[in-house]
């Protein structure tokens, strides 16, 4: 039960991040009235990856999730550019939540220092990963069981004011709000890279992700539904940090004392999941000999360390270079892109590897296979107008910034790998030395 | 079945011999099972002193030990060195459970004894 836990609190961590408010204000601004109707769409929209997700994760039980189910589905090279693209989400996440989390806290304490905030954060996170795999997990689940009640009480809190004189809000556009309502689960499929134990662990993934999405869908209906409710009773509402207005419905200190703990939650928890499922895909990808064999270091307890040094250096670079970008949208469409693409990954492998005969634990029967390729096909419309609207607004070169560091990270990667054989040829270990022999 | 025993039988006379093995498993104190998914049949290889005393018929683990699973066939070529565990890891094939040391214990063993 305890491990179930552990795995649930990692995809709710992952998926629940600052920015999650800053999207469910995005929401309620395009969704107006149905915004609780477009967060349903998304969430069945989303179920339909996590079903694609589940059936490859069933497929391939203790595997590196998405770097063997799109390496088996659709090719080495397109598993690359997937690992390569998710690493870069990674960054780019840490980067902006960062800056969610700093314009929230120099707000309450305008002094606070912005580097040293943000190393010692990096610093707490890295620690708890060190001590093991057994206290990250207990941490992650303790930062996550904080956050899902401070959500629920936060959204109660708001509800239970009294209501004032109500105006309507129209519905303005519910195709951008399920995008944006889509993107609010992303990151939840992360747990199927983390190391599993044992059998049974394997085959409950597809329930822990079932679990994780229902969980994330509750506490987004709340926020959501409260929000609505404050902007149709006239509240002013910052939809870039909604969470401000809402914790305003406690006084002063307990109103900024709120607002900067339920920031900090979603930051670190998202932070901490993000630097456990990186730092494997980085062991993996040094074991594999596309990246230096230092990278693939363990401690004695089997700690991936020169991993999560690695991922975690890589997230302050991107910290540096998100505080100094003026806006934040040319990232969030740098980000819309990756993770659409990954889960148009994600999906054409489910598709394909249902032709196959191999053995799987877990099957959708209710999703048609036509089903995984409709959805993959309206990703990969929502990346070309993603990319056009980029286009528009003059930053189509800082939105496709994931995709030209995969292009080139696979290219080098390849390079390195070739070396590597090239040089394990002339190494002798123990059973190829026998058979020449 | 008996072909995927005597691969692990060969195979423990291979790692007996390698020093640096011997050295790395010395002090593992570990349960290592290999279970071949389409046959249903197990073993456990008995680590004792840095070298692989036995290979064992038995039923599957329900506690958490190291397990190699995989078919048939699968475990035979990895075993026999035609195909390297890394290999068949990522493609999906073989299956590795176990204790997070115990799996980059095994991942050095497989290093030395496979190569990169």
């Amino acid at each position: 039960m305890s491990r179930f836990a552990h795995r649930l609190a990692y995809g709710v961590g992952m998926a629940f991040s600052a920015s999650c408010f800053t999207a469910l204000g995005m929401l309620v601004q395009h969704g107006g009235r149905h915004a609780l109707v477009a967060l349903c769409a998304s969430f069945l929209l989303m179920l339909v990856v996590i079903a694609a997700v589940s059936e490859l994760a069933s497929l391939f039980p203790s595997a590196v999730g998405l770097r063997t189910y799109t390496k088996v589905g659709i090719g080495e090279f397109a598993s690359l550019i997937a690992v390569v693209l998710y690493l870069c989400l990674v960054v780019l996440v840490a980067g902006i939540e960062m800056r969610m989390f700093l314009a929230v806290a120099t707000h309450v304490w305008p002094q606070l220092p912005p580097w040293e905030t943000t190393v010692g954060v990096f610093a707490v996170v890295v620690v708890a990963h060190l001590c093991g795999w057994r206290t990250a997990a207990w941490v992650q689940t303790g930062l996550v069981l904080l956050l899902v009640v401070s959500v629920v009480f936060l959204a109660g809190a708001n509800f239970s004011t009294a209501p004032m004189e109500i105006q309507s809000l129209p519905a303005l556009d519910l195709a951008s709000a399920i995008v944006v309502g889509l993107f609010l689960f992303a990151s939840v499929e992360w747990i199927t890279t983390l190391q599993v134990r044992n059998l049974q662990d394997a085959q409950g993934v597809p329930r822990v992700l079932l679990a994780a999405c229902a969980l994330l869908a509750l506490l987004f209906m709340c926020l959501v539904a409260a929000l609505v409710q404050m902007r149709e009773r006239g509240q002013a509402v910052d939809l870039f940090i909604p969470q401000r207005a809402m914790t305003n419905v406690w006084s002063e200190p307990w109103a900024s004392a709120a607002l900067v703990s339920i920031t900090a939650l979603a930051m670190l928890s998202t932070f901490h999941a993000g630097l456990a499922c990186g730092s494997r895909l980085i062991h993996m990808l040094s074991r594999e000999g596309f990246l230096p064999s230092g990278l693939g270091r363990t401690n004695a307890a089997g700690t991936p360390v020169a991993a999560i040094a690695a991922v975690a250096l890589a997230c302050l670079l991107g910290v540096g270079l998100v505080q100094r970008l003026p806006s934040l949208e040319g990232l969030a469409e740098a980000g819309a892109l990756a993770i659409s693409s990954v889960y148009v990954m994600y999906l054409v492998s489910a598709a394909r590897l249902r032709a196959t005969t191999r053995k799987r634990a877990w099957r959708t029967t209710l999703l048609p296979r036509w089903l995984l390729w409709f959805v993959a096909t309206l990703l990969t419309g929502v990346m070309a107008v993603t990319c056009w609207e980029a286009h528009r607004q003059s930053r189509l070169g800082l939105a496709l910034l994931p995709w030209m560091v995969a292009a080139v990270a696979v290219g080098l990667m390849r390079i390195r790998q070739l070396r590597t054989r090239a040089q394990a040829l002339t190494a002798k270990p123990l059973i190829a030395s026998e058979q020449n022999t | 079945m008996i072909e995927l025993e005597r691969a692990l039988h060969a195979f423990s006379a291979r790692a007996n011999g390698h020093a640096h093995v011997r050295d790395l498993v010395r002090h593992w104190k570990t349960e290592f099972y290999v279970q071949s998914s389409d046959s249903l049949s197990c073993f456990r290889l008995v680590l004792r002193d840095g070298e692989i005393i036995g290979v064992e018929t038995t039923t599957p683990p329900i506690h958490e030990v190291l397990l190699l699973r995989g078919e048939t066939d699968v475990l035979r070529a990895v075993f026999s060195g035609s195909e390297h565990p890394l290999t068949a890891y990522n493609e999906g094939h073989l299956q590795i459970y176990g204790p997070q040391a115990d799996q980059n214990k095994l991942d050095a063993i497989s290093l030395l004894i496979w190569g990169a």
